[in-house]
Parts: C-alpha cells; structure tokens; sequence
C-alpha cells in the first residue's frame, strides 16, 4: 500500500504548487490514485532506488525522475525506467 | 521487478478488493524555474523516523497516518524504522540508506551545481495504510504547507 500512500501525498503537494515526482513499485496502484508523475523502476520492493551502494544507477533514476518533471505535461503519466 | 504477483497472496487478495478512493485527474504544476534553483525534498513511505522520536504505530489495522520529520544532516546511523510489512525488503536500506532515501545523492547533486538547495526538512510516513482518510485531509496537507514554508520547489516520492 506503500504506493497508494505516496501517491496520495503527491496529489497534496501539487495542490499545494509543489511539484512531485514518485517512483512506482506497483504500477497497479500508481494507476490507481492517479499519481502526479511516476516513474516505474524494475526493482523489487524495498528498492525503489534500486542496488545498494550503486550511486551511478540511483543517479540515473534521479535524473529520470528530473525530466519527468521537466517535461511531462499530463497527470497521471507513468514512464517505465531502463537502466541501460 | 515488483510485480502485483510478487506480492504474498494475503496482500493480493487484500489489495483485488481494496476499495481504491475514486479519484480525478490531479493537479499537475510545472516547475517554474530550472533545476538549479529549484530546493528540493524527499518524503518516504518507509517508515523512517529519528531515534529520538516516537516510532510509527506498525500495527497494519492502526493505520497510523502520522509523519516524521527527517532533518537534513540525518542519515541511517541517527534513524529507526518503523516499517515492517512483509513485502518490504529492508536488506537493501539497511546496507545503504539511499536504496530508499537518496540523501547522500542529492548532496552530490547540489555540489555538481544540478540542483539548487536541499530542504532543510524531510518527510516520512508508514506506508502501509489500509485507511487513507486522515492522511488525505490532515497530515499529506500538512507536510506540503511544511514544504511550502520551506520554500520547496520539487519533492520526490519514494514508496517501499
């Protein structure tokens, strides 16, 4: 339920002028409580930021998330992200 | 990869018949100035809290939709976690607290000129909540009025 959680949150801010980006878990529920923005990573749960002690792939994540907030323009969009 | 099958056939089951609010399309605001000056902020759903502060109520059926506080200097050797559900694998955070809360990433960011400022302030929750009523109207309002105050400009969401 940790998505529909940070999902929620995220529609606060929003509504508050902050903008968010969320990483998903569970696309099924992402979907749900049509987040903001999502990203969807490949990892299990407990992962969002995928391997520890891996900063070059928590750095692509990081960056992913940026340009989601940078260019998408419709909520609830969810992107899929590839690490290669 | 998570996956809906991934999960134990208890939360399948619990969350095929999870009454899921019926929700509109949100709010969506763009960022109105680059990265570079925008203050940025990290809220989890893991749990995390301050040694020194009142741990979260685990009880899945409490659905303790409180927050903690996390100040920016705290990392995993100054944190508890709260979080225990079954489905969230603590192995990787407890090796490197960034695998959930990418402190030290941001940091790193921030140097390199990517980013503007760290929040003073971030935000935690236990995710698992099967009732979301008080979190929807009390406490999610309350932390983005906390962010707002804190002039953040972009907040990123990481469940567990």
């Amino acid at each position: 339920m940790c998505n529909q959680t940070a999902g929620l949150i995220a529609r606060a801010l929003e509504e508050a002028g902050i903008s968010t980006v969320t990483i998903s878990l569970l696309r099924e529920v992402t979907e749900k409580v049509k987040a903001p923005r999502a990203l969807e990573v490949p990892y299990g749960f407990g992962f969002p930021l995928g391997r520890p002690n891996d900063p070059t792939v928590q750095h692509k994540i990081l960056n992913a998330l940026f340009e989601m907030v940078e260019t998408v323009e419709t909520p609830g969009e969810i992107w899929l992200f590839d690490e290669r | 990869m998570a996956q809906f099958k991934d999960l134990k056939p208890s939360s399948q089951r619990f969350i095929r018949n999870y009454p899921f609010p019926e929700l509109v399309d949100s709010t969506l605001h763009r960022l109105h100035k680059p990265l570079n000056k925008c203050r940025v902020a990290l809220i989890t759903t893991a749990g995390l809290h301050l040694k020194a502060d009142k741990p979260f109520n685990s009880s899945f059926l409490a659905s303790d939709c409180s927050y903690r506080a996390l100040p920016c200097w705290a990392r995993l050797c100054d944190m508890d976690i709260s979080h225990n559900s079954g489905d969230f694998d603590r192995r990787g955070i407890q090796e490197d607290l960034n695998v959930v809360y990418p402190i030290d990433r941001l940091v790193e960011l921030v140097q390199q000129g990517r980013l503007g400022s760290i929040a003073s302030m971030h935000y935690s929750y236990m995710g698992s909540l099967p009732r979301t009523g008080d979190l929807r109207k009390y406490t999610a309002p309350e932390v983005a009025q906390l962010a707002t105050q804190d002039a953040v400009d972009l907040a990123i969401l990481t469940p567990v």
